[in-house]
C-alpha cells in the first residue's frame, strides 16, 4: 500500500477545492504552511514516528503533547495519515530468514556445535539467547538438519559415535578451524585454498584411517589423532598415498605418546604412594617407570625421524615437479599454443620498454657518467 | 652520451622479432615452434635470462649484454661494483648455448680472477631457479690445474686458463676470448699471447660448405648476396677497471674509439666491428646492487676529487704524475713479461737479496699488515727490483717467524732491514724456537747511518757487518727527518728507474716451470691461515707486485701544523676498517729496501781511509 500524500495542499490555484478545505478545517490551526508541508515531506520520506514527524516539521524538541505537536498529530489525521506514536505497540522484528552461507555455516559446524554456540558464531553476537530471532532460526535450520549431522555431547570417557569425516569444503574448513588457530575463512577462500580442501575430504575418507577413528575407544584420543593429522595434512593437497600412510602412523604415534604420558603419571603416583606408606618401591614399579620412560623415547624418536623423512621426501618430489614444469620441452610445448605464445611475448615487450627507457635515460646522461660509442639506439634493443 | 659512430653503416638493420612473433598465428608444429622460439629468445637476452637462470637483469646491464654479443671486439671499462665480472659470467652462460661449437676462453691478471669469474658463471648455472640453464649445462665442469673447462651438448666450450707467456697455449684456440682486468694485462701478453687463440674460424668446414652452396644459389639466381648467412666471428672482450693515460689499456680505449668515429676508414661488411663503454658507479640506478656506503666513505673528505676514486669507481682515466711517485715510471720499471728478474719463490744462485720487514703485531683482520719485502741487488747499477712480497693481517708470530725463516733460507739475504720502533721483533724470533731448530740466530747492527758523520759510521758499519754469523740486522729509524729523506730518495731512485718491480712468473714458462719443479721446502700458509700450494703462492706473489705499485700510487704529502711532511694514504681510504682495506705497508718496506741498499752499496764501495794518527817527535 502506498501511503505516500500525493496531493498539494499549498497550491495557489484556488479552484482546489480540497486545499481550500483543508485550510477551513483548521481554523484554530497553529500550524503554518511551511510546516505543514514539512509534515508531508517528513512522512512521504518514510518516517512513521509521529515524534520524528513533528520534530522535523516544528522543531526539536516538540512532541506529541505540545501543542504544536497535537496539531500536526490533527492535521495529518484529515490526511488520513496515521504515524505510530510511542503508546502503540511495534513488533520487534520479522521471522530471520537465513541466507545460503549461513545454512551452509550451519550444516558444516552442526555436528561440533549446539545452535546457540552457532547463533552465536555465525553473527558474531555473544548476547544472543535462545529466544533471539536469529537463534531461533538458526534452531529452526538444524532441526530440519539430517540427525546424523547434528551435535551429540560426547562424554569423555564413554565411547566415540562412528567417525564421519567432512563432505563438503564448508565441513571441511570447520575442521581445519577447529584445529588450527587462524586457519581459514570459508568466505575468503582462494583457489588454491579450495583445492586443499578438496584433498583434505578425500585424505580423510581414506578407509584405512576412518577404520582406526573407529577403533579409538577415548574421544579424546580420536580428537588428539584427527586434529594432529589435520595440522599436518590440511595444506599438502600432493601427498601421495604412502605419504598420507606414514602421516597416519606418525599420527597415532602421537596419541601412543600421550597415553603412555598417562600411564607414567600413574605409575609414578603408585610409587609416591608406595614411598609414603612403606617407605619403598617395588622393583616391578620402577621397571614399569624405566620402560615407560624408554618407551617414550624411542617413540618421540621414531616421530622425529618420520617427520624427516615425510619433508625430506615431499621437497624433493616438489622440486623435482617444478623441474618438470621448468623444461626447455615444457617451454617449447607452450610456445606452441597461440595465447602462451602471446603471453610470453608479452612479458618481453614489457621488458623491451624498459630498455628503452634506460637506452633514452643513458644518452642524456652526463659524459662523465657513462660514455658508450659503437652501438646504435635501436640496434640495441632490437639485436 | 651516446655515440654510435661510423661503423653503424656496416651493421645490418634489425628487424624488432616480438612484432614477428607476433604474427605467428595458430598452434606451431614442432618444428617451427623450435625455430621461432629460439630466435624470439636469442633476440630478448634480459627475459631469456631470467626465463632460464631466475636472475633479473638490470637494463644498463642488458644493454652492455647485448652490446657483447653484437660486437667482434668491446671495452668495457667501468667502476667497482659495477658488476663486470658479473657480466662475463652471464655472457659465458648465454653465449655457448645460441653459438653452438663456440669456445670462450676466460683470461684475468692471475689463474685466481679467471677460476673466479668461472665459479661466478657455475653458480648461476646451479642457481636453485636455474632449472633450464642446468639443462643446457647437463655435465659438472672439469678441473686440472691448469685449465677449467665445462663443455655442452651443442659443441660448446667455456674455458679459464692462467696466463702464460705463450709456450704452455700455443694451439689453443676460442671463438671468443674475454679478458678480465684488463689493465694488469701488459700488452705483451694480449697482443702476442692471448689474440692469437682467435686466430682460427670455429666453424670454418661449415662455413665454407655454405658458401659454396649459397655461391651456387645466387649464380641460379635464387637468393642475391643480401642472403647469405652470417657467422659469428670470433670476439675479443675486454673489461677492465679505468688506468692510468699511460697504460696499454687507455691506448686501446682511444684506438677503439678511434675505430668507431672515425668517418675516413673504409669499412666493408667483413670488417670488425667495436664497442666500447665507460660507465662510472653513477650511472647506476641509485636503488641497484651497488652499495653507496662504501662508495660514499670513499666520497668523504674531499675523497671524490683524488685520482684513486676517478680510477676506481668513476671509470675515469687519469693523468700518471699527479700521485707522490711517478707512475708513469713505475709502470716503466716493471720488467716486462716474459723477461727476468720474475717474481721468486726462491733466490737465484750468487745474486744477493735485502730483506726488510714492517711489523704489526695486531690480531684485527683489518688492522696493518706485517710486511716484508725481498729484494734483488744489482750491484752494478746499484739498482734493486722487488721480487717476493708478505703481508699478512691479524696473523700469530709464528706464522710470521716461520715466514722469516722460510725467506732466510730460500734468499741469499745480506741485510735485513727493519723498523727500528720494532726490533723486539728480531729480538723474540732469535729466542723462538723455529729460529733455534734452524739454527738461526740473527745479530743486530749498530751504526747510526742517519747521523751527520755518515763515513765514520760506515766504518763502524763495515767492522760489526758479518754475513756469516747473520750480524746483518739494521733497524731503520723512522723520523720526520728520515721519513721525508727516505722518500726523497726512493723517489728519486724511482725516476732514475734504480727501483724495479719483477715481472710475473706465472706468465713465464720457464721460470714458471722452474719454480714448480723447485717448490719450496716450507709449508706457505694464506692470509686465513690455511696451507697454500707452489702454484697459489706463484698467483700471490704476482699479484703483489701490483699492490705495492697500488701502494704507491696512493702515496701523497701532506704538511703537519708543525710543518712536518707526512707522506701518508688519502684520509677517506686510511678511515676505512674493512678487512680488504688500502694499506701502505709494502711501500714501507720498498722505501726501507731502497734506504738499505744505499747503505749496503756505499759499504761495499766506498773506500773508508783509515786515519793513523801517530806522535811525531821532535827537538825543542
Amino acid at each position: 500500500m502506498n501511503n505516500d500524500f500525493d496531493g498539494d495542499p499549498f497550491a495557489d490555484d484556488s479552484s482546489d477545492v480540497e486545499t481550500t478545505s483543508l485550510v477551513s478545517l483548521a481554523d484554530d490551526d497553529i500550524l503554518t504552511n511551511e510546516e505543514k508541508k514539512k509534515a508531508i515531506e517528513s512522512w512521504n520520506s518514510g518516517e512513521k514516528s509521529l515524534k520524528k514527524i513533528i520534530e522535523a516539521s516544528v522543531g526539536v524538541g516538540m512532541d506529541g503533547r505540545s501543542k504544536k505537536g497535537i496539531a500536526v498529530k490533527k492535521y495529518l489525521a484529515t490526511l488520513k495519515v496515521k504515524p505510530v506514536a510511542s503508546q502503540d505497540y511495534q513488533k520487534k522484528t520479522d521471522a530471520f530468514v537465513l541466507t545460503e552461507a549461513n545454512k551452509e555455516y550451519i550444516r558444516a559446524h552442526s555436528s561440533t556445535s549446539k545452535p546457540l554456540e552457532l547463533a552465536r558464531e555465525l553473527f558474531n553476537n555473544q548476547n544472543l539467547t535462545n529466544l533471539s530471532t536469529e537463534s531461533r532460526a538458526v534452531t529452526d535450520f538444524y532441526n530440519s538438519l539430517d540427525p546424523t549431522l547434528r551435535f551429540v555431547k560426547n562424554n569423555d570417557e564413554g565411547a566415540p559415535q562412528e567417525y564421519r569425516p567432512p563432505k563438503t569444503h564448508a565441513q571441511a574448513v570447520a575442521r581445519v578451524n577447529r584445529y588450527v588457530l587462524e586457519g581459514l575463512d570459508f568466505n575468503k577462500m582462494s583457489q588454491k585454498e579450495e583445492h586443499m580442501m578438496t584433498a583434505l575430504i578425500r585424505h580423510l575418507h581414506v578407509h584405512r584411517l576412518v577404520y582406526m577413528m573407529n577403533e579409538f575407544n577415548s574421544s579424546r584420543d580420536r580428537e588428539l589423532f584427527e586434529s594432529s593429522l589435520i595440522r599436518y595434512i590440511f595444506d599438502k593437497p600432493d601427498l601421495t598415498e604412502e605419504e598420507l600412510d606414514s602421516y597416519m602412523n606418525l599420527c597415532a604415534d602421537i596419541v601412543n605418546h600421550t597415553s603412555m604420558q598417562r600411564d607414567l603419571e600413574v605409575l609414578k603416583e603408585t610409587r609416591d604412594n608406595a614411598i609414603a606408606t612403606d617407605g619403598k618401591v617395588s622393583m616391578a614399579i620402577v621397571e614399569a617407570i624405566n620402560n615407560c620412560y624408554s618407551a617414550m623415547d624411542s617413540n618421540l624418536k621414531r616421530q622425529q625421524k618420520s617427520l624427516e623423512t615425510l619433508q625430506g621426501k615431499r621437497s624433493e618430489r616438489l622440486k623435482n615437479k617444478i623441474r618438470e614444469n621448468a623444461s626447455i620441452v615444457q617451454l617449447v610445448e607452450l610456445w606452441k599454443n597461440e595465447t602462451r605464445r602471446l603471453q610470453f611475448i608479452q612479458l618481453a615487450e614489457v621488458r623491451k620498454e624498459k630498455l628503452r627507457d634506460e637506452v633514452k635515460n643513458l644518452d642524456s646522461m652526463d659524459e662523465l657518467r657513462f660514455q658508450l660509442w659503437g652501438m646504435g639506439r635501436d640496434e640495441v634493443i632490437d639485436y | 652520451m651516446w655515440d654510435e659512430g661510423a661503423q653503424q653503416k656496416i651493421i645490418p638493420v634489425y628487424q624488432d622479432y616480438n612484432v614477428i612473433a607476433k604474427g605467428l598465428k595458430g598452434d606451431l608444429d614442432d618444428k617451427n615452434a623450435k625455430i621461432t622460439l629460439i630466435q624470439f629468445l636469442r633476440r630478448n637476452l634480459g627475459f631469456t635470462f631470467e626465463l632460464i637462470s631466475g636472475m633479473r637483469l638490470l637494463p644498463q646491464q642488458e644493454i652492455v649484454l647485448k652490446s657483447l654479443f653484437a660486437r667482434d671486439t668491446a671495452l668495457i671499462v667501468a667502476g667497482r661494483g659495477f658488476g663486470k665480472s658479473t657480466i662475463i659470467a652471464m655472457f659465458c652462460c648465454l653465449y655457448p648455448i645460441f653459438y653452438p661449437n663456440s669456445k670462450i676462453c676466460l683470461i684475468s691478471a692471475n689463474f685466481r680472477g679467471a677460476r673466479r669469474i668461472f665459479e661466478a658463471a657455475e653458480k648461476m648455472v646451479k642457481g636453485p631457479f636455474a632449472y633450464m640453464l642446468q639443462e643446457c649445462f647437463p655435465t659438472e665442469p672439469r678441473r686440472l690445474n691448469d685449465i677449467i673447462s665445462w663443455k655442452l651438448e651443442n659443441g660448446s666450450e667455456v674455458f679459464a686458463l692462467p696466463l702464460s707467456n705463450g709456450e704452455g697455449l700455443r694451439g689453443t684456440r676460442a671463438s671468443a676470448v674475454f679478458v678480465d682486468e684488463g689493465l694488469l694485462i701488459s700488452q705483451e701478453i694480449q697482443e702476442n699471447v692471448i689474440r692469437p687463440f682467435l686466430t682460427a674460424k670455429q666453424n670454418f668446414l661449415e662455413e665454407a660448405q655454405m658458401k659454396e652452396r649459397e655461391d651456387e644459389l645466387i649464380k641460379a639466381g635464387l637468393i642475391t648476396e643480401t642472403d647469405r648467412i652470417s657467422f659469428p666471428r670470433n670476439k675479443y672482450l675486454v673489461c677492465s677497471s679505468a688506468s692510468y693515460d699511460f697504460d696499454y689499456l687507455y691506448k686501446t680505449f682511444q684506438s677503439n674509439i678511434k675505430m668507431i668515429t672515425d668517418d675516413k676508414i673504409v669499412r666493408t661488411k667483413d670488417d670488425s666491428t667495436y664497442v666500447v663503454i665507460r660507465s662510472s658507479y653513477e650511472s647506476l640506478p641509485k636503488d641497484s646492487f651497488i652499495d653507496m656506503t662504501q662508495i660514499n666513505a670513499a666520497k668523504a673528505d674531499g675523497g671524490e676529487e683524488t685520482d684513486y676514486f676517478k680510477r676506481e669507481y668513476q671509470a675515469r682515466f687519469t693523468v700518471g704524475g699527479s700521485s707522490y711517485f711517478n707512475m708513469k715510471k713505475v709502470a716503466d720499471c716493471t720488467v716486462r713479461a716474459g723477461e727476468f728478474p720474475t717474481t721468486m719463490l726462491r733466490g737465484r744462485k750468487n745474486h744477493q737479496y735485502i730483506l726488510t720487514i714492517d711489523p704489526s703485531y695486531s690480531s684485527s683482520k683489518n688492522s696493518d699488515f706485517f710486511a716484508m719485502g725481498v729484494y734483488e741487488l744489482v750491484p752494478d747499477s746499484r739498482r734493486i727490483i722487488l721480487v717476493h712480497s708478505y703481508g699478512r693481517a691479524g696473523m700469530t708470530l709464528n706464522d710470521h717467524y716461520k715466514y722469516l725463516v722460510y725467506l732466510l733460507t730460500h734468499f741469499n739475504i745480506v741485510w735485513l732491514g727493519i723498523d727500528a720502533s720494532g726490533t723486539e721483533f728480531i729480538d723474540s724470533f732469535n729466542e723462538s724456537v723455529i729460529a733455534a731448530d734452524k739454527g738461526i740466530k740473527l745479530g743486530t747492527l749498530t751504526a747510526d747511518l742517519k747521523s751527520d758523520e755518515y763515513i765514520k759510521e760506515l766504518r763502524i758499519l763495515k767492522n760489526e757487518y758479518n754475513q756469516t754469523t747473520r750480524n746483518i740486522v739494521y733497524p731503520q729509524p723512522f723520523s720526520g727527518d728520515t721519513i721525508r729523506r727516505m722518500n726523497e730518495y726512493l723517489q728519486a731512485g724511482i725516476n732514475a728507474e734504480k727501483v724495479w718491480f719483477a715481472s710475473l712468473l706465472q706468465v713465464n714458462e720457464n721460470a714458471f716451470n722452474n719454480a714448480m719443479r723447485h717448490r719450496p721446502d716450507a709449508q706457505i700458509t694464506n692470509k686465513h691461515g690455511k696451507p697454500i700450494d707452489t702454484e697459489e703462492q706463484i698467483y700471490e706473489q704476482d699479484s703483489w707486485i701490483h699492490e705495492t705499485q697500488k701502494q704507491l700510487s696512493l702515496i701523497e704529502v701532506k704538511s703537519t701544523a708543525l710543518g712536518t711532511m707526512q707522506f701518508d694514504l688519502p684520509s677517506h681510504i686510511k678511515n676505512s676498517t674493512k678487512d680488504d682495506r688500502a694499506r701502505r705497508d709494502n711501500y714501507t718496506c720498498m722505501l726501507m729496501a731502497y734506504t738499505a741498499s744505499k747503505y749496503y752499496f756505499d759499504m761495499l764501495f766506498t773506500e773508508v781511509e783509515e786515519i793513523q794518527s801517530t806522535f811525531e817527535p821532535f827537538a825543542i
